[in-house]
């Protein structure tokens, strides 16, 4: 059985604690972002961007057990932000990102990133986090039947996306 | 089509474990979020002319009240409960206040563009003014700003600092909150009535005008007069006066001319009575007038106003001080040059930004106090730090702060307002409780 001490001090507004939280959370959170975008400068962005989200809307967590997840879904949320600003950027100004990575290894995490906020929060739960069906359906307050349904959904998108070797 | 199963997700978080993590890029992205986070839910503040005033917020907030039942019931019949419980908890003074029936009920319901306003009662004396009232709105007003807040009296407004609004909860259709005065001359009461404007930015800008009047007898205040010095590590420091009023009291206190230190803060001020009960500095909101650098300098201790002690002590300890002339930073922002630091042990500065930079420092504990503050430019000019954030850790603190430098000549000096360096010993005075003078300020 896991202690929440700390995610119950965060939640009950202190905001040290949060940060604490929020440094031991960072390799995982770092690497969601940096799939996201393949570049360490809007992955620092987004990280930016996600620490002020969450700091502003974390009174709004109800059970320190569910703000590991919480967290997570910001974030995705942060990047789907940013991402559609991006796009819209980089179609006014064709400002073309000067950063190339060898990404050969991140396909299927681009395929994962064309999925929904909430299809992703459910994949990074399930095969990063290894939690079981019955476990994000507690966590994320949904019945297991569901997480089950919608996790098939996001596979079977996935399935698609990276069958055709991503077609954007 | 590509078969995929729990292998290639295996394979991924592999992969993705290789990703390299900038550790000190993102502590740095994570402070400046913060920074920004603590400037976005900064209460308003308005001074009143060139009085600067000192302020401490509070960041961990009040979640849990512990009372006793008797207290409980006789705060519960009180309404704007929640920000007088809030109160309570962190200054003594203001639970003798409600033990010794001094608020001031009021009840005024002004209706106006959908937002119901109730001036629910004030807490007065001559040192200030604390006005408690719930807003309802038929929506959410969990961050609905207040553009305005006025209080007159004769049509003139008082003379005083003042904070209003509040940080945005949860979201909510009622918000129960207080205006604070805090005057810096004597409020006279021989006129009870006063008026309250309060401007809302909702989408019609509502501006409530209440009239009210006081009816219950404001207590004055009571002065000592000091006028003793004493000594800390070879350094003079002038105590001039007491002044005891319900919601604080006042010790009037300069650093001599003379000293080789510049004294920074007194860390530890309070007040002992005859059986060593005590009463310390205020922790949570007006803390004080001026600085040990200008002319005028109080501090704010809670206050033990409807006491009878037998005797008071005052007792000075862990004061902060530079050397004089090593208490300030040089900097060209525009040349991103650092001209001077003070030789410090284990202090580091480094530019981030034209108006930003980072400091770490040895701090024996988590306290969360602004170092810097005030800029002097090289035209004389002041401006100053609008916003921080901390980062503690293993006896040492890293923060990054930011100026507000539109139109400053560059290099500027940034003056410490704190620093972990102690004079050597503390001190204590008997304030001489005959010399009360009800009606001298």
């Amino acid at each position: 059985m896991q202690n929440f001490e700390r995610e119950k001090k965060a939640i009950d507004g202190d905001k040290s604690a949060f940060l604490e939280l929020l440094e031991m959370y960072e390799d995982t959170h770092y690497r969601i972002a940096f799939s996201y975008f393949k570049n360490e400068y809007d992955a620092l962005d987004a990280i930016q961007e996600f620490t002020y989200r969450s700091l502003k809307k974390l009174h709004t967590v109800k059970k320190p057990e569910y703000l590991s997840t919480w967290l997570i879904r910001v974030l995705l949320n942060v990047c789907h932000d940013m991402q559609k600003k991006k796009k819209r950027l980089e179609l006014h100004e064709s400002i073309e990102i000067g950063q190339h990575n060898d990404c050969s290894y991140l396909e299927l995490s681009e395929a994962i990133s064309k999925l929904s906020p909430e299809q992703q929060h459910l994949i990074y739960l399930k095969y990063f986090q290894d939690l079981k069906n019955e476990e994000i359906a507690s966590e994320i307050n949904i019945p297991e039947g569901t997480v089950k349904s919608r996790l098939h959904n996001a596979l079977r998108k996935l399935r698609y996306f990276f069958g055709e070797g991503g077609q954007s | 089509m590509s078969n995929f199963n729990k292998q290639d997700f295996e394979k991924l978080k592999r992969e993705l474990e290789k990703i390299e993590i900038p550790k000190e890029k993102i502590q740095a992205a994570r402070q400046q979020a913060y920074a920004k986070h603590l400037h976005s839910r900064k209460r308003q503040i308005k001074t009143w002319k060139q009085v600067s005033i000192v302020m401490l917020l509070l960041i961990a907030f009040v979640t849990t009240v512990r009372v006793s039942p008797a207290f409980a019931q006789t705060i519960a019949k009180i309404p704007g409960f929640a920000p007088l419980v809030e109160m309570i908890t962190q200054d003594k003074g203001v639970k003798d206040i409600l033990d010794n029936q001094y608020y001031e009920e009021l009840n005024i319901v002004e209706i106006k563009n959908d937002l119901i306003l109730t001036i629910l009662g004030t807490i007065a004396d001559e040192s200030g003014m604390i006005i408690f009232y719930q807003l309802e709105a038929p929506y959410d007003i969990s961050e609905l700003e207040t553009k305005k807040f006025r209080l007159t009296q004769n049509d003139k407004d008082i003379e005083a600092a003042t904070t209003y609004s509040w940080a945005a909860k949860d979201s909510t259709k009622i918000i129960e909150e207080k205006l604070e005065v805090v005057a810096t001359n004597k409020i006279d009461y021989s006129n009870p009535n006063f008026q309250l404007e309060l401007t809302f930015d909702d989408a019609n800008n509502t501006s409530f005008t209440v009239p009210f009047t006081l009816k219950k007898e404001i207590v004055p205040t009571k002065t000592y007069e000091i006028n003793q010095q004493l000594e800390i590590d070879n350094q003079i420091i002038h105590i001039k006066s007491l002044k005891i009023s319900p919601l604080r009291a006042e010790v009037q206190i300069t650093a001599d001319d003379q000293n080789t230190m510049q004294i920074l803060q007194i860390n530890k001020l309070k007040v002992l009575d005859e059986n060593g009960e005590e009463w310390g500095k205020i922790t949570n909101g007006f803390s004080g007038f001026g600085g040990f650098r200008e002319n005028d300098n109080s501090i704010f201790i809670q206050s033990n106003y409807f006491r009878e002690p037998q005797s008071l002590t005052l007792v000075i300890d862990e004061v902060e001080a530079l050397p004089k002339g090593e208490d300030y930073i040089e900097i060209d922002f525009l040349k991103q040059e650092i001209l001077k630091i003070p030789p410090l042990k284990d202090f580091e500065l480094s530019l981030r930004d034209f108006d930003m930079f980072d400091v770490s420092y040895k701090s024996p504990q988590n306290d969360h106090k602004q170092l810097l503050s005030t800029v002097i430019d090289a035209n004389g000019n002041k401006f100053y730090s609008d916003g921080h954030s901390f980062r503690y850790r293993e006896n040492s603190t890293t923060a990054t702060y930011s100026f507000d430098l539109k139109g400053a000549v560059n290099p500027v000096r940034v003056y410490f307002n704190s620093y972990p360096n102690f004079l050597e010993g503390s001190a204590e005075i008997n304030i001489p409780l005959d010399d009360k003078s009800d009606s001298s300020q």
